[in-house]
């Protein structure tokens, strides 16, 4: 990716309106000379290149925005745009300062992506440069320089890290811890420890289960032989009964009816039990009490229209709906009303609750007596009678056994005796055989809880499993991601170092600096310092050989470049910085042209352009009128561009 | 959190099953729940044993009109109004998970519990033993739970629905 600086256009701001126009020919040349006197606003614009290039500019306070307010202006507008190419396609922002509402907002215009777009838009192979990490590294002041050699500060290792992105090394270790949390966020054991314990609890549980398993075996065993027992029993003894035909029949119907009485039992019981599941025919009052929840609900205006999450999400925004911007004030005041109201879901719920009341309450056709009442005393006959038949049933069979004879009557008590053994035992297998509702305990008679039971612990022991070998997986990235960082910055440096000397030896022929080696910051050969001039080189050459590694290329834009340094060492730096990178835009004043000039002319030839610029004012008259016809002019600005006007241009209060 | 009830909750309530009355250990606690609410009864849990994490199928279409019952019982209890809107809000907030399931919070599992155990103690101190037979009990049951809501002070200021 090659990005190429065309130039920018101001108005209303605090730097003079200009149009600066890097390009010779249509075409950027390798060097961008912006001669601007102090005062001009070298500070101003170099700060809006940079907001341009990052997008900050939303994040600006109403101080920042204000700052750059014209001053005695009454404009309530401004405008700042930045013309660039990236891979040879136009790329433009453009910044609108409102400073009645003290915002700037943004516009991206990249042929690529469909024309102009609101906002912050750059396209994503760019934007993954212009960031606050990577952009001062090639907009810069003469300072950056020295840092980079300065051992107290790491901003050597810094550039390197923002250049060659490694902290995506970091975002990759990010992006699987937290997953790895997600996965784990409703388990209660991380560890090897905890899978541990629910390994035993699954052996347990286990073996619990066999063994009643095979106590059902046996029961059911049991319960089928005194089933057997009984029937033969009820056989024998039945033969030995003897009915006359009125009995008889009257016994027949008896059987029936109490056949019919107990069907009919369990299915009102049933009924009234799902009468009693649903609240509101328990109680009159109970309905009504739902009556008056959903009618209060409706009188305080429940669910409202405006969430908690409305205010949450507004918060985040840097504009309100009024198009106002929110600032830290504003932000806690919006957070502190989203605490009137709750959340999305609670009003969802609450609607929800409205429903099933209407459904339920209201829309219920009214009774006049209840629902419940009637069935349980329609139950309460039907157990009557099934008792009064079983009764009868009893007193013939129970005549039948007296007249019978003594050996029906031991058959008799044999079976009462079988027909106990088998309740204990259906008792039994009842318990084995429910269904309960509850999580069971490891001591359960319960087969299907007990099943159930056990197979929660083996889900659980794979997802500890699971989330232990993801744990690994986890650690497993970490210390590869570590180590890649490592590695890749070890390699980096020695290969960034060896490019930089390769490069140093060529720009500083004949001086013997070399960068010895690059850890936090750089460290020179055989020196403990560095004189200003070699300090310049070495930065520069450490930042150029970065920015145009690989296949990225991008321009090196520095203020005053040759501003404190001797003319020895201006002639060396102007000679260098042509040769290392393809394109160079320095804000200079008139004083730093000697010697670093005629250097970087006799490098770059005639692939320079030479602009002026400066602010209007009372003071300036003479040199405005002095102007050439090809002068840009503005309300309070002027720029040239020309050679010999850029060679001639004396401003006698400037200053280096 | 879960529904949890008294140790004694099942064995009060076993002889029932003989009848085929029960399928669901729930009915138990629910039956408990609703004398609760009726009286207004709730005593602390102490310990218990867990019965369930989430309202079982049979009562999923209820679900929300038992919250709604246990909405009113508490701001009756906390001295709350349903007529003021920051009240509800704040009832609602305090016992429900902010997912909308309408599932109850840590408190809300606790308040309901409490009913449940009050409804409980109710019974086992009002019912002459263990319920044996369904007719019987049911009947008993739902007569005194009506008759409860008919004398409380909260239930009795609602206007009756017969359904």
């Amino acid at each position: 990716m090659k990005l190429t600086l065309l130039g920018w256009e101001s108005t209303g701001l605090r730097c003079p309106d200009l149009a600066i126009d890097l390009t010779k020919d249509g075409i950027a040349p390798r060097v961008s000379l912006v001669q601007m006197p102090n005062g001009t606003g070298k500070t101003t614009t170099l700060d809006l290149i940079k907001a341009s290039l990052t997008g900050r500019a939303m994040d600006w306070s109403s101080d920042d925005v204000r700052r750059l307010r014209r001053p005695g202006s009454a404009n309530d507008s401004g405008k700042f745009v930045l013309r660039l190419l990236a891979d040879n396609d136009p790329l433009t922002f453009e910044l609108s300062f409102d400073f009645l509402e003290e915002k700037v907002t943004y516009r991206t215009s990249w042929r690529a992506s469909g024309g102009i777009k609101d906002g912050w838009e750059p396209p994503l192979e760019v934007k993954r440069f212009l960031n606050d990490r990577f952009v001062p590294l090639f907009i810069f002041n003469g300072e950056l320089a020295q840092d980079l050699l300065d051992g107290r500060q790491a901003k050597a290792l810094e550039a390197i890290d923002a250049l060659c992105q490694l902290e995506h090394l970091d975002s990759i270790v990010t992006v699987a811890l937290e997953d790895w949390q997600q996965a784990t966020r409703n388990q209660g054991a991380r560890t090897a420890s905890g899978l541990a314990g629910w390994k035993s609890r699954e052996e347990k549980l286990d073996a619990r289960l066999k063994k009643v398993q095979d106590l059902r075996q046996k029961l059911t065993s049991e319960l089928s032989s005194e089933e057997a027992r009984i029937s033969e029993l009820q056989i024998e003894l039945n033969d030995r009964l003897k009915y006359d035909h009125t009995t008889q029949k009257r016994k027949e119907e008896i059987e029936t009816k109490i056949h019919s009485h107990e069907i009919a039992l369990v299915e009102k019981t049933r009924g009234i039990l799902q009468l009693i599941r649903q609240p509101q025919f328990l109680s009159p009052h109970f309905a009504g009490g739902l009556a008056m929840l959903k009618d209060q609900f409706d009188r305080v205006r429940l669910p409202e229209r405006t969430s908690r999450q409305f205010f949450v999400e507004l918060a985040d925004e840097s504009q309100c709906v009024c198009g106002r911007p929110i600032g830290e004030t504003e932000r806690q005041a919006i957070l502190g009303q989203a605490n009137n109201y709750l959340a999305n879901e609670l009003y969802s719920f609450i609607n929800s609750l409205k429903g099933d009341i209407s459904q339920s309450v209201l829309d219920e056709p009214q009774a006049v007596s209840s629902r419940i009442g009637a069935m349980v005393a329609e139950q309460k006959l039907i157990r009557r009678e099934l008792s009064q038949f079983r009764t009868e049933l009893e007193q013939i069979r129970a005549e039948s056994i007296t007249d019978a004879g003594v050996a029906a009557q031991k058959l008799a008590i044999e079976l009462k005796a079988c027909e106990a053994k088998r309740d204990e035992l259906s008792d039994m297998l009842a318990k084995i055989d429910e269904h309960p509702d509850s999580d069971v305990s490891d001591d359960s008679w319960s087969i299907r809880g007990l099943q159930r039971e056990l197979a929660r612990v083996r889900d659980m022991i794979a997802q500890i499993t699971g989330t232990v070998e993801l744990k690994a997986k986890l650690d497993t990235i970490q210390v590869i991601a570590k180590r890649t960082k490592e590695i890749a910055r070890e390699r980096l440096r020695g290969a960034i170092r060896d490019d930089c000397n390769k490069t140093l030896e060529k720009v500083l022929s004949g001086d013997p600096i070399r960068i010895e080696k690059i850890g936090n910051s750089l460290s020179l050969r055989d020196q403990d310092g560095a004189s200003v001039g070699q300090t310049l080189a070495v930065g520069y050459t450490f930042l150029t050989t970065l920015l145009n590694r690989g296949a990225h290329k991008f321009p090196l834009v520095v203020d005053s470049p040759a501003g404190s340094l001797d003319d020895g060492v201006r002639t060396r730096v102007g000679r260098m910085i042509p040769a290392l990178c393809d394109q160079f835009v320095a804000f200079t004043i008139s004083t730093e042209r000697g010697y670093f000039l005629p250097a970087l002319e006799e490098v770059a030839g005639d692939s320079i352009v030479y602009l002026t610029a400066f602010r209007t004012t009372k003071g300036m008259q003479a040199v405005i009128d002095s102007l050439p016809a090809s002068a840009g002019r503005s309300v309070d600005g002027a720029v040239v561009s020309n050679r010999e006007y850029f060679l001639k241009f004396e401003m006698p209060q400037e200053q280096e | 959190m879960s529904f949890f009830r008294s140790q004694e909750m099942d064995g009060w309530f076993s002889h029932l099953h003989k009848d085929n009355a029960f399928e669901f250990q729930f009915d138990h606690y629910y039956m408990c729940l609703m004398i609760g609410f009726a009286a207004l009864r709730d005593d602390p849990l102490q310990g218990g044993s867990e019965l369930i994490r989430h309202f079982p199928g049979p009562y999923a279409a209820a679900s929300k009109l038992i919250v709604g019952l246990l909405l009113i019982a508490e701001t009756k209890k906390l001295g709350k109004q349903l007529s003021n809107k920051r009240d509800v809000e704040f009832i609602v907030q305090q016992y429900l998970e902010s997912s909308g399931s309408g599932a109850l919070n840590d408190v809300g599992f606790d308040r309901i519990n409490n009913y449940a155990n009050g409804g409980f103690k109710y019974l086992a101190e009002e019912y002459d033993d263990k319920p044996y037979h369904a007719d019987t009990f049911f009947g008993w049951y739902t007569e005194r739970l009506r008759k409860l809501a008919a004398e409380s002070p909260l239930w009795s200021s609602q206007k009756a629905i017969m359904l």
